[in-house]
């Protein structure tokens, strides 16, 4: 009986170690007060999910189980938002429906949602501006001035040059505290990333405390002076003895401003979401002669950016706008949640023959995702309604939303494909292509994936450094996007 | 699972007469409780992973031979990359026989992540290995694969088709009752290998990938 017992208690004690080895992963919400509430999370493929109940808590609002059409409704200040659990989507207000980047989930006796479902539901539904910092785990709701800084550190001669970008711009005064610099910031907080390529002797480390950035100085650093060429950075010189200063850092050219134009009648597209490819650790295809797809196709889309706002005033969203992997369901559901009316992927192909070259424009294979499709049009989901009962309504996944959009994309593609050729760009033995695009499938708009050439070539490798063509392939996607929109139909889904 | 017995027909009819005591009492408590605890033990430790072990699955088989104890061997389409880079090619080749078409779709995916014949080139990444090959209800294949055709990838739209393209087609030619492949990686479902083609869903056959006229 006693070893009963002890085998019995033993088992406890595993479970119980096993539970707890799973935490302290949490993110940290900072209220429009100043006030800090700590979120555990728990990641699911690519998206955080967060505990419904503890959201609710921190707002004052109240969450209610209707089991008659098993939904979730959060009610407080007016406002309610309705979830259903293993749908990934909220309907919020009167018959406003957003897309969450994954389903509402039951886990233990708690309901947990993506940390998005703050951003695109709860912070719009109270009318309280609310940011997700994925990367330092922190939540920013309301007019909080909590910036985050990027520190970045680079050796000019003998000195050292330290800028910190701030975003949001917040005023800071630079102060020396023995060998140390306190960076003092006029914000709530400051929500500071890791530095990179430090130097031992000039600054070694860097750090938050509370509102203000500390930076170390070493051995070598005899000076500092502090330049602010832009709002929103702060430039530290730190200055060796015996080495001369460095010049003056200069302001750096900023983005012409978004043309804020009517649109001409008839006109109906505004908004185009532009999606540079991989990111990150993602480097996607290295080029025989370094170049990478991650690094070309970004620079890319920020040219293109420019371009199509400029020329056309058209309002651009780029789903990446630095070297960091996006999930890829975030990149669609920028674009569904903005309401672009196109989504354009910008990616480089490769081949294991070096010879293989030119530019490719893709669309989704609508075919592949027909099972689908009917799948769940078969299953006839109600959706339960805010006054109360439910009724059935046509509707297509989230993750095949691309669907009725397939023709449509096609002729697009065949647009560009066109475009392109008009431009001088080398097209590939098949210029367009229908395939089952994971990037593409989630966009509830046309959307084409444009393999701009094939890095595995030297020889289009080379071509897309030059200025010429980089130019040609922008121009061509300006034309096709100019021409889609005096041409509407073709941006219609079926 | 259990050593429970039911008892012979030798003992049936001859069941001798027992005395029973306060210790047999006790003995067959302790016996009760003993069983009880293996019971826990098995519903908490083993069940789970006898139930979430798929049934329909071929890790390994024996060969099957032939009556001069070679062992048998099939002729089947593979498919390998083009001289082009572009496309597939199909081949002919010798793969061992499999008597269920699990078991057979099993030793084509084997073949496939083999080293290509002299002259050929793969559209799979070497050192990629098949980890198991299920079999579902509904006529869908699922091969699981291991990391390294994820890791040795080059990337790139055109290769990502036609690496998948080239186990898709090798399994669905092959069987033609199967209706769908979809490939897992180390055990689980993936978004894409290189971050291209949709891999949530079992793919259908693509022939339109394969060079014309061969």
């Amino acid at each position: 009986v006693r070893s009963a017992v002890l085998s019995l208690s033993c088992l406890c004690l595993l479970t119980i170690q096993l539970l707890a080895q799973r935490g302290p992963a949490a993110y940290t919400v900072v209220m429009p007060d100043g006030k800090r509430i700590s979120l555990p999370y728990r990641t699911a493929g690519s998206v955080d999910l967060v505990p419904l109940d503890q959201i609710v808590a921190a707002f004052g609002l109240t969450l209610t189980e209707d089991s008659a059409v098993g939904g979730l409704t959060v009610r407080g200040r007016g406002q309610t938002i309705l979830l259903i659990p293993g749908q990934s989507m909220a309907s919020v207000g009167p018959g406003r429906i957003v897309s969450l980047p994954a389903a509402v989930q039951e886990s233990g006796n708690t309901w947990l949602v993506p940390v998005d479902f703050m951003r695109l539901a709860l912070g719009p539904s109270l009318g309280l501006k609310t940011e997700v910092r994925r990367s330092t785990h922190l939540v920013v709701v309301g007019d909080v001035r909590l910036p985050e800084i990027t520190p970045r550190f680079e050796r000019i001669g003998g000195n050292g040059r330290l800028t910190l970008e701030m975003k949001p711009a917040a005023p800071a005064r630079v102060t020396r505290e023995g060998n140390r610099l306190i960076v003092r910031v006029d914000a709530a907080g400051v929500d500071l990333a890791p530095a990179t390529g430090l130097a031992a002797d000039l600054v070694p480390g860097i750090r938050a405390e509370g509102t203000a950035v500390v930076v170390d100085l070493g051995p070598a650093a005899s000076g500092y002076r502090v330049d602010t060429p832009d709002a929103g950075r702060l430039v530290i010189d730190v200055l060796a003895a015996g080495a001369p200063p460095p010049a003056p850092p200069k302001p750096v050219a900023t983005d012409p401003p978004v043309l804020e134009l009517p649109p001409p009648a008839g006109a109906n597209v505004r908004t185009i979401v532009i999606d540079p490819g991989h990111g990150g650790p993602d480097a996607g295809v290295r080029g025989p002669g370094g170049t990478l797809e991650k690094t070309y196709v970004l620079d890319l889309a920020r040219r293109l950016k420019a371009a199509v706002e400029g020329r056309l005033g058209l309002r651009v969203l780029l789903t990446r706008d630095s070297d960091e992997l996006v999930p890829i369901d975030r990149r669609t559901s920028l674009a569904n949640n903005n309401k672009a009316d196109l989504f354009v992927s910008l990616h480089a192909n490769a081949s294991m023959h070096s010879d293989t070259s030119g530019a490719q424009v893709l669309a989704v294979n609508a075919s592949h995702y027909q099972g689908r499709l009917e799948a769940a049009r078969a299953a006839d989901l109600p959706v339960p309604v805010v006054t109360g009962g439910s009724r059935a309504i046509d509707m297509v996944p989230w993750d095949v939303a691309q669907m009725p959009f397939a023709d449509a994309s096609q002729r697009v593609a065949e647009v560009l494909a066109r475009r392109l050729t008009e431009r001088k760009v080398p097209l590939f033995t098949a210029p367009t292509r229908q395939l089952p695009l994971r990037p593409l499938v989630g966009a509830n708009m046309p959307a084409v994936l444009v393999e701009v050439g094939f890095l595995s070539s030297a020889r289009d490798e080379n071509a897309l450094r030059t200025n010429d063509l980089a130019t040609a392939i922008v121009e061509a996607i300006v034309d096709t996007i100019s021409e889609v929109r005096r041409d509407g139909s073709s941006t219609s889904p079926q | 699972m259990s050593d429970a017995r039911l008892p012979g027909p030798d003992q049936v009819g001859a069941t001798p007469v027992v005395r029973i005591s306060r210790r047999h009492i006790w003995i067959a408590a302790a016996a009760g409780f003993g069983l009880l605890i293996l019971g826990v033990v098995i519903v908490v430790a083993v069940l789970p992973r006898v139930l979430t072990t798929p049934t329909g699955s071929v890790a390994a088989t024996p060969v099957a031979t032939t009556p001069d104890g070679e062992a048998r061997r099939i002729q089947a389409s593979l498919f390998y990359l083009a001289d082009n880079g572009t496309e597939l090619v199909q081949a002919s080749r010798p793969v061992l026989y499999g008597a269920t078409p699990l078991e057979q779709a099993r030793r084509i995916m084997d073949a496939v992540v083999e080293p290509p014949p002299e002259g050929q080139r793969s559209a799979i990444p070497a050192g990629t290995t098949v980890r198991a090959v299920f079999l579902a209800a509904d006529g869908n294949v699922f091969v699981d694969l291991g990391g390294a055709i994820v890791t040795g990838h080059p990337g790139g739209s055109l290769n990502e088709a036609l690496t998948v393209y080239a186990i898709v087609n090798a399994v669905t030619v092959n069987l033609p009752d199967v209706a769908g492949v979809q490939i897992l990686v180390d055990g689980k479902q993936v978004d894409t290998l290189a971050g291209h083609i949709d891999l949530r869903y079992p793919l259908g056959k693509a022939l339109e990938w394969v060079r014309k006229g061969q």
